[in-house]
């Protein structure tokens, strides 16, 4: 399913949307065209309580759609894979519902998310949460391996979304769980919109 | 909605169901764009089916 219109590539947008989310794990505050941070984490359905409990870096830059852990329904030491783990807010909050004996793998494809993750994982001293660098249509993971897969707010982003999806079940164990937020249109778009990177992000 | 489920149950997925809809862009500057375009955030769950219901599917 790639849904590109004529005249962008997938590659095109790929780097876009790699150089735009490494922008906001520089400089969150900035204006990227949809919404980042902690009030609208709080927003979206994450409780204050559970926000203040854990390192700031991590809702400072979140761009997420909405709360997925609650509905993945974790327990003590499965494997969860946190796909476009971002600045790493799921991974920390699957991290706690997994706990020591639990393995977080947080996944995302821009190098600046991957380096706000990793300090992030260490502030919150959760040795169990592995942040790496890599493409979610290609994932450096075994097949099976996982029990559940956390995905908030990439489809809506990637020009694949079949081969996201077919990643994903590739690496869960039957029987595994995919919990998912998206963003989608419920009408079509107007005539002359969606043709440039800018729309990509509106 | 329906059509974007069909994809997730075309990659393979069983009991894909959904959940909750968030009103992402309330409230932030982009929130025209969002109404204008009819944007919605919507969580969905799903499951990888077992290896004996795979099996199960018939192949043409």
């Amino acid at each position: 399913m790639s849904q590109l219109p004529d005249g962008l590539s997938p590659d095109a947008v790929q780097a876009a949307v790699r150089e735009r989310y490494s922008g906001v794990a520089a400089e969150p505050a900035r204006d990227f065209g949809f919404p980042v941070g902690r009030a609208f984490a709080e927003a979206v359905g994450y409780a204050p309580e559970l926000l203040a409990a854990l390192p700031a870096e991590a809702a400072e830059a979140f761009a997420g759609v909405a709360c997925p852990v609650p509905r993945a329904e974790l327990h003590p030491g499965e494997t969860v894979v946190d796909l476009g783990c971002g600045a790493g807010l799921d991974s920390l909050l699957a991290a706690r519902a997994v706990g020591e004996t639990g393995h977080v793998i947080g996944v995302d494809f821009a190098p600046q998310m991957v380096e706000r993750a990793r300090r992030v994982a260490n502030v919150a001293r959760m040795p169990q949460v592995e942040i790496r660098l890599a493409d979610g249509c290609a994932l450096p993971l075994a097949d099976e391996s996982a029990d559940a897969v956390l995905v908030n707010g990439i489809f809506n982003l990637n020009p694949d979304k079949t081969a996201l999806l077919r990643e994903a079940g590739r690496v869960l164990r039957p029987g595994g769980r995919l919990v998912a937020a998206e963003i989608i249109l419920t009408a079509p778009l107007p005539e002359g919109e969606g043709h440039s990177l800018d729309d990509w992000f509106r | 909605m329906e059509e974007y489920l069909d994809v997730v149950r075309g990659a393979g997925f069983a009991d894909v169901e959904l959940g909750e809809m968030v009103d992402v862009f309330s409230g932030s500057p982009h929130e025209s764009d969002a109404r204008e375009f009819e944007t919605r955030g919507v969580g969905f769950s799903a499951r990888k089916p077992g290896r004996q219901e795979r099996s199960d599917v018939p192949t043409t």
